[in-house]
């Protein structure tokens, strides 16, 4: 019994978010090790009531608890709204109030922080006029992978693993299952159609088997960076339904043989960002190629 | 200690005439839509939280807590949260649970689970309407929470 209240005792007298400086360990080497934020040494001279950032090997440094995690999340929150909002009204109130936040986190004051903060982000909201949101959320089929997209309004948060990011508008970030959500994306560029030139008539020739069949006509766009493939839409130029709907990976696609008529086409580029917007609509007139009139040459001539 | 856990239980002193009645009526409070399902194409399938079978969904058809809904390739609905009027349009393929509303400790409310496919969601007003999208790998939160969090 005595044990037990002695070991009771020990636990209660041991300091739970403690540190000892190592030997030539430097304060922001500390603040490095702890708390991952080198620059993190004004808040242990706060807490701690040091000075300077000179510490003796073998000092016993109080660390900061839960509330350090949440006032910097809404510190974040604060920075991104604030940024957002450059050159909207009420801006100038809100920048006052994350520079206060700022200050009492760096004065480990991190409760103050997280209510300067807190409202920072909320003057900044309230000023605004009100702009709707629009998101996607893909799971793959296998239940591993999400993606997400912003296409208007305000961030929305992703959060896996313990890791928050923000993702504003046009961003895309994807999530593997059991990892936190990796950087977003910007959005893939939209394809610039080259060859056939706007509104061109292609003269090509009918098909040995298939006489009603021309071709070939190649089609060809400015390659986007981060593209992991093409998907091009070909349709009658009279509407209707696709008529070829095909994917490349390089930027250019022969068509399969096509009766003539009047064409347009779109192409989309496909990456880890997502699906870029379709590209401008290009449109061509394929039109059967006069057939060749072959004189052979001989002495007899 | 056996005997003291034993006497509540036991008869003795209370006759059945002081046994409190049984109600004849349950006194829980009739279940609460969390969402309507509106606009469907194509083949729409719903199972109740209660119910081990899926059935064709109709329109208009109010979910609650831990129901699920499902679209076949090429089908879509939309998805009316009526707490803040946010709008989750369900893709083709899909498959989504609604969440229950008791919070957990720890854990971030949510208001929709996405299993599989797609939903493309909309708040009009996201400074005074919030929604919640659970997934396999993440937790989305649009709307203002993320001020208030």
């Amino acid at each position: 019994m005595r044990t037990t209240l002695f070991l009771l005792a020990w636990l209660s007298a041991a300091p739970p978010d403690t540190t000892v400086v190592g030997p030539q360990e430097s304060l922001r080497e500390v603040a490095e090790r702890v708390l991952g934020d080198a620059s993190a040494t004004a808040e242990l001279r706060a807490l701690n009531g040091l000075a300077s950032d000179a510490v003796a090997p073998g000092t016993r440094l109080r660390l900061p608890g839960q509330e350090r995690a949440l006032a910097l999340k809404a510190l974040e929150t604060a920075r991104t709204l604030v940024a957002q909002a450059k050159g909207e009204g009420a801006l100038r109130e809100a920048e006052a109030r994350l520079s206060e936040a700022e200050v009492s986190f760096r004065a480990a004051r991190y409760a103050q922080a997280s209510e300067a903060a807190n409202a920072a982000g909320t003057l900044v909201s309230t000023g605004r006029a009100p702009h709707p949101s629009a998101f996607s959320v893909h799971v793959e089929p296998d239940a591993g992978t999400t993606t997400v997209s912003v296409t208007r309004g305000p961030p929305v948060r992703v959060e896996a693993e313990g890791v928050t990011r923000p993702v504003a508008s046009g961003e895309t970030v994807l999530v593997e299952k059991g990892q936190p959500p990796v950087a977003p994306t910007p959005p893939l560029a939209v394809p610039q159609p080259e060859q056939p030139e706007q509104g061109a008539v292609l003269k090509r020739r009918a098909d040995k088997d298939k006489k009603d069949r021309l071709g070939p006509v190649k089609l060809t766009w400015a390659a986007v960076s981060g593209v992991e493939r093409y998907e091009v839409e070909v349709t009658r130029e009279s509407g209707g339904a696709a008529i070829v709907t095909q994917t490349t990976t390089a930027p250019e696609l022969r068509l399969p043989l096509l009766p003539a008529g009047r064409y347009a086409w779109t192409v989309r580029a496909v990456g880890a960002a997502g699906r870029s917007e379709p590209s401008a609509v290009r449109r061509f007139e394929l039109v059967p190629a006069d057939l060749p009139i072959n004189v052979k040459t001989g002495p007899w001539q | 200690m056996l005997l003291a856990l034993a006497l509540p239980a036991s008869p003795l002193g209370c006759t059945a005439e002081d046994a409190p009645a049984v109600p004849t009526t349950s006194n829980t409070p009739a279940p609460v839509p969390r969402a309507h399902l509106r606009g469907l194409k194509g083949n729409v399938q719903i199972k109740r939280a209660t119910a081990d079978e899926w059935s064709i969904a109709s329109d208009d058809v109010p979910l609650f807590e831990n129901d699920k809904v499902r679209t076949e390739a090429g089908a879509g609905a939309d998805l009316v949260f009526s707490g803040n009027g946010s709008t989750v349009h369900l893709g083709g393929d899909s498959l989504i649970g609604i969440a229950e509303t008791r919070p957990r400790p720890g854990r971030p409310r949510t208001d929709l689970t996405v299993l599989r496919g797609r939903i493309d969601a909309e708040l009009e007003q996201p400074s005074t309407q919030s929604l919640s999208v659970n997934t396999p790998a993440a937790t989305i939160q649009a709307g203002r929470e993320i001020v208030f969090q």
